[in-house]
């Protein structure tokens, strides 16, 4: 009698704590099934560009931007992301440092590496064999990629970019911030934003629980711990029915 | 009661250790590839440019465009040496690659940033490709075994591969040895 009366009460805490654990653990399920074939499903190639979504992820930048002009071009540096001409470029910089135009090319520097681009704003070559960490990049009189890795410690490169040599030469003109004009900056924003977050992302938000706010994966360990309590509930009740059954047929 | 403890220390340690980001780890620099390429004295870099036929091929060989309009190389007595880097899922995987003889004679993953497949990097897997050539089709002249659940890292490898030969036929029909 009173084997059936706790069996009981476990059983209706059982309930309870799956009645309230129901729909978080099919938000769970359902992302970590998406998450699991994320390729096959194509999510990682999806983007998703609305506008309250990517606020709410967080995903507007509240960096500062730096632009040069190079070339006739604007090259504009947000986060680790460069715009030319307010379109972003497919590759990424480690910071822009500044941007040099020479013949039919624009050097574009971060702190370890060069972007050589057309003056159509495609790659020619990233460029990371080079002196570092960049502090500055110039052009030399004859024309020449210069870089300042101090004040008093500057290299030259050939005419390719190839090779680099410690130069002492005062003529060197160092290219330095300018003012990004309204239309490029909000080009740069409009192209920042663009870029959208994945469906994986967002599956990613929402099975952590991210995407609640800062104690959404609090939710969902609340809920991890439930099914846990779940399985512990449903096996000590089962293990109590089979027992009681037992006694039963010995009876 | 330390049981217990303990226990949850371990459990803590494996969590943190299983939701730690990947970090790109870098297993030979190019420096070193390349000394060790050609015997410890590599020669000055030279470059490639992707444009025309080339820059098709290239395509063929990646089945993308090539995200550079040129490549730099180092060649010497024969022998290139090609440092390229392809994308697994989301990251570059960087790969050093010596071609001699229209053959491939050593190739090596030196960085790999994606947080799944650095089972590219392992022997058993870059060996298969010493003495590969390129087919007509611009297909390996010898299938490669792929790795389960490696499969983007396995086809970025290969690609690298295809290029690099596509590219060193080219330097050698069109580029005079170096002095």
């Amino acid at each position: 009698m009173k084997t059936g009366r706790r069996n009981s009460a476990l059983m209706r805490w059982h309930r309870r704590i799956g009645l309230v654990a129901a729909a978080l653990v099919v938000v769970l399920a359902l992302s970590g099934i998406a998450l699991n074939h994320t390729t096959a499903l194509g999510l990682d190639r999806q983007t998703v560009t609305t506008p309250w979504l990517l606020h709410h992820l967080g995903t507007e930048s509240n960096a500062e931007m730096h632009g040069y002009t190079a070339g006739g071009h604007w090259l504009v540096g947000l986060e680790d992301r460069v715009f030319f001409d307010g379109q972003m470029l497919a590759q990424t910089l480690d910071g822009i440092v500044g941007a040099a135009g020479i013949a039919d090319a624009i050097a574009v520097a971060g702190r370890t590496e060069i972007l050589l681009l057309t003056d159509d704003g495609v790659l020619i070559e990233r460029i990371t064999a080079l002196p570092t960490p960049i502090t500055g990049i110039g052009v030399t009189p004859d024309g020449r990629v210069a870089v300042a890795i101090a004040p008093d410690l500057v290299f030259t490169a050939d005419a390719s970019l190839l090779e680099w040599q410690q130069v002492r030469d005062s003529r060197i003109i160092w290219t330095t911030t300018s003012l990004i004009p309204d239309a490029i900056g909000e080009q740069v924003l409009r192209a920042y934003r663009g870029t959208g977050v994945s469906m994986e992302r967002i599956f990613l938000e929402v099975h952590s629980g991210r995407i609640f706010g800062a104690y959404g994966p609090w939710l969902m360990d609340g809920a991890a711990i439930l099914l846990l309590l779940l399985a512990g509930t449903g096996v000590i009740g089962w293990l109590r029915g089979r027992n009681g059954n037992s006694a039963n047929d010995i009876s | 009661m330390q049981n217990i403890r303990l226990h949850l220390a371990l459990a803590g340690l494996t969590a943190a250790l299983l939701v730690m980001p990947a970090q790109g780890e870098v297993y030979l620099t190019p420096e070193k590839f390349l000394s060790e390429s050609f015997s410890g004295s590599a020669p000055p870099p030279r470059v490639v440019w992707l444009t025309g036929a080339l820059a098709e091929q290239a395509k063929t060989a990646l089945g993308h465009k090539a995200g550079a309009l040129r490549l730099r190389y180092w060649a010497k007595d024969g022998r290139s040496a090609w440092i390229l880097d392809e994308i697994g899922k989301t990251e570059a995987i960087t790969a050093g690659i010596v071609i001699e003889n229209r053959k491939i004679t050593q190739l090596r993953v030196l960085e790999f940033r994606e947080s799944r497949g650095g089972e590219v990097r392992h022997p058993f897997f870059t060996d298969q490709f010493v003495g590969l050539s390129l087919r007509e089709d611009t297909r390996l002249s010898d299938p490669v075994d792929g790795i389960s659940g490696a499969t983007l890292s396995v086809r970025a490898v290969e690609n690298m591969a295809r290029l690099a030969l596509v590219l060193a036929q080219h330097v050698a029909a069109t580029e005079s040895p170096a002095p």
